[in-house]
């Protein structure tokens, strides 16, 4: 199950798509809900690498290369292929970060004993725990992860509180193309290029 | 670069300036040079504003050289905040232009005879000391916008605001970036109040007519710098996260992990994160015509200091740090980037750390003085430092300070320095560090180097973590080595990951001064630089017990998490056995 498939636009009580030439400003906004984070409608029990190739597609080498740090519920997580996504869960994920805390919330840092009190540790063995239905999964993209990837998740849809959508919808000019409504209400978004 | 520069403005017939051979000091830059200066000629008992005191200022090893990165500034005294050893370092051109000029170090010493404010100018002609007391109390822009007419623009000014000259034990010392703008600061530890006591307004660097700096053997240079500046390019986050992001690329990761202290260290994550990340920001700052990738000075490969506009694109302030941003931000409880900017823009005017600010202003707030969040009260209290108000010297004067006076018991401080942006309840072993670094708690003290590489007390292996004890220990030393040679701490990571970037590094040095440096003296002078220093503070009066966090830390837990700092103080007076 892909995200812009099916159970997401299912989740979302209504849907908006909003077109932004490549280079508006409201692009910044429109990459800021991906940082901020935003709502997914996908299978859960997932291991966090088949949550990052299957849902998010991202390539495996890029997960390897790039992805370099993710947190599961706050938690910095060592292991992407024993941490398991689950209903409600929030997935993080950011590239390499300078600084030593940086460093040190790298996925296998060798100083992750300076956070070892906030540390991921499994409850479920990873490929064991797939295939537990659909489930809504909270993810955040950070930084060169946002920058890379951001463009065509966007393009696929995202679930945002409807009044996310709207406020982009307003600094991109295309305020009518989100109705307004519940402020809390899920809204099923696509930003397309063009 | 082989001469020091001693300048007594307590002379009897005015400030007297004496060029010295480097002698004993030979083969030793930054951080190394400045610890040891102090170390072997200030009484640790000394006032930190008497006239024993004495403020060093020198570049590190490779300043002045063609070696990319290379323009890190180090400066040293008994602090007036923490009372112990200090090294502060700032980026800016200073560095690159007093090495050129073939100063090891400039030492100001002795006391003034009168309330004269001094400038000095060093060119490669001499050095003038002039009073110019209609400087009294100008704040850093304005003080460069004056000076920079009369002694140009290619000059590289070191400078104390209101702040230094007022003498608040949290005032730093600025020094101008490329556009001369007065933004890069040895901020922590209140160096800016030593400068202040010795009367020294400004002190003026003009390299023209100087050479660069010549390697002993050039071709190894050369190749070593391709290598070492490939090195940085190449790698993620020196090639790519600091250089589109600045270094406040690590908000949304810290609150992410729970370890970004809010409202004065209460929680750990920030509703308002996303709005002020660097992220935001690099977004904000391309919109308005600002420059997220940019140096702090000439030669700056990774260029994490991007300029900030307002809203009508008029220039405001540098990029600020991700340190600034927690603190005027987060902990303050102010997610507005314009606000986080100006507080910025105000500290680099009045010349006062960012860091000390703002936590001393999220005690304010804790302290009911005005409300968490409140923008335009975090604004006036920054103002009232300028201004020298009796609550604007109380806060100038730090956490600390403005702790006891507003009787809160919650201050985030070790040695009496403010914490920085990492709550050491999520992140334990950063808190080893605060606890015991000499400096007081200080994020760069024990900086992310390649302790495998170096194999500092052993080879750690990555898979295996090792104790928080030993890493600190190791890392500590590690920075304290690189502090020397000039480089920026943001190489860290390309050396921690690339081990040729790392060997480039030594080549470097090497070629530079016809030396077989291996990672083993590397470390060895490490060691010394942490012992001299340990040394200093041991006879100032620090004890165990003064290598400890506040209590609240080990007793009031903090969300999202819910831990508290739970390393035994046992194990914390184990860091320095070595
Ligand atoms: S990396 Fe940043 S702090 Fe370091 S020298 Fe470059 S601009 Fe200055």
């Amino acid at each position: 199950m892909v995200i812009g498939g099916g159970p997401s636009r299912c989740a979302a009580g209504r849907s908006a798509t909003i077109r932004l030439p490549p280079g508006d400003p409201a692009w910044g906004e429109a990459l800021g809900l991906l940082q901020a984070g935003f709502l997914v409608s996908a299978r859960i029990g997932l291991s966090a690498r088949s949550f990052m190739r299957d849902i998010l597609r991202f390539e495996d080498e890029y997960i390897e290369g790039a992805v370099s740090t993710v947190f599961i519920d706050s938690k910095p997580v060592d292991d992407i292929d024993a941490a398991v996504v689950v209903d409600g869960s929030l997935l993080a994920l950011s590239a390499a970060m300078p600084g030593l805390v940086g460093a040190v919330m790298r996925r296998k840092s060798p100083y992750s004993s300076f956070r070892k009190a906030i540390s991921y540790s499994s409850p479920l063995a990873g490929p064991k725990a797939e295939g537990r239905g659909e489930g809504l999964v909270r993810v955040k993209l950070f930084n060169s992860v946002m920058r890379d990837r951001g463009r065509d998740l966007l393009s696929r849809g995202i679930l945002v509180a409807e009044a996310q959508a709207r406020s982009l919808g307003a600094a991109s000019g295309a305020s009518s193309a989100v109705a307004s409504g519940d402020e809390e209400g899920l809204v099923f978004l696509q930003v397309l290029e063009g | 670069m082989d001469t020091l520069l001693r300048i007594d403005v307590g002379a009897a017939k005015g400030p007297s300036v004496n060029k010295e051979p480097i002698g004993a000091y030979a083969g030793m830059g930054g951080r190394a040079l400045t610890s040891a200066v102090v170390a072997k000629e200030v009484p640790p008992l000394c006032h930190a504003l008497g006239p024993e005191n004495k403020l060093v200022i020198a570049p590190g090893l490779l300043s002045g050289t063609a070696a990319g990165q290379s323009g890190r500034l180090s400066i040293g005294a008994k602090s007036p905040l923490t009372g112990g050893i200090k090294e502060s370092n700032a980026g800016g051109q200073a560095a690159q232009v007093l090495a050129r000029l073939g100063y090891a170090c400039i030492v100001l010493e002795g006391k003034p005879r009168n309330d004269d404010l001094y400038t000095i100018v060093i060119t490669k002609d001499g050095v003038k000391i002039e009073v110019d007391n209609s400087l009294k109390m100008l704040g850093n822009y304005d003080l460069i916008d004056k000076l920079r007419k009369v002694y140009g623009e290619k000059a590289a000014y070191i400078s104390i605001g209101p702040a230094g000259e007022m003498k608040l034990t949290a005032a730093s010392i600025a020094c101008t970036d490329m556009e001369l703008h007065p933004t890069r600061h040895a901020g922590r530890g209140g160096l800016g109040a030593v400068m202040g006591s010795k009367g020294v307004k400004v002190i003026i660097l003009d390299d023209e007519g100087c050479k660069m700096r010549e390697p002993k053997d050039p071709e190894k240079f050369k190749a070593a710098n391709k290598v070492w500046i490939e090195g940085l390019k190449k790698h993620p986050v020196t090639g790519g996260g600091l250089p589109s992001f600045g270094t406040n690329v690590l908000t949304n990761i810290i609150n992410e992990a729970g370890g970004f202290p809010v409202n004065n260290f209460s929680s750990g994550q920030f509703a308002g994160a996303s709005k002020i990340s660097g992220e935001s920001q690099a977004a904000l700052m391309t919109a308005r015509g600002g420059q997220p990738t940019h140096g702090c000075h000439r030669g700056c490969v990774i260029q994490c200091s991007g300029i900030y506009n307002d809203a009508q694109g008029k220039y405001l302030s540098k990029q600020a740090e991700y340190e600034t941003v927690w603190a005027h931000g987060a902990n303050c409880g102010i997610d507005d980037l314009d606000t986080i900017q100006m507080l910025d823009r105000l500290d680099d005017d009045i010349g006062i750390d960012t860091i000390e600010m703002g936590v001393t202003i999220g005690i304010a707030m804790d302290a009911g003085l005005i409300k968490f969040g409140d923008k335009e009260g975090a604004i006036n209290l920054l103002k009232e430092v300028g201004k020298g108000t009796p609550l604007g010297r109380i806060i100038g004067c730090g956490a600390g300070m403005t702790g006891k006076a507003f009787g809160v018991e919650r201050v985030a401080v070790v040695k009496n320095q403010a914490l920085p942006a990492y709550d050491p309840r999520a992140i334990n072993g950063i808190g080893v560090t605060y606890a015991t670094t000499p400096m007081g708690a200080d994020h760069t003290a024990g900086y992310a180097i390649a302790t495998n590489i170096l194999k500092v007390g052993g080879f750690v292996d990555p898979l295996k973590p090792e104790g928080q004890i030993e890493l600190s220990r190791n890392l500590q030393i590690a920075t304290a080595a690189i502090d020397s040679t000039g480089m920026c701490l943001f190489i860290a990571f390309a050396v921690l990951d690339q081990p040729e970037t790392f060997q480039a590094l030594i080549d470097l040095l090497n070629a530079f001064y016809g030396l077989s440096l291996t990672g083993d003296d590397v470390t060895a002078l490490g060691k010394s630089v942490l012992t001299s220093e340990r040394n200093f503070n041991k006879a100032a009066g620090f004890t165990k017990e003064d290598d400890r966090l506040p209590m609240f830390f080990t007793r009031d837990p903090i969300a999202p998490h819910n831990q508290v700092f739970a390393v035994k103080d046992e194990e914390l007076d184990k860091v320095f056995n070595w």
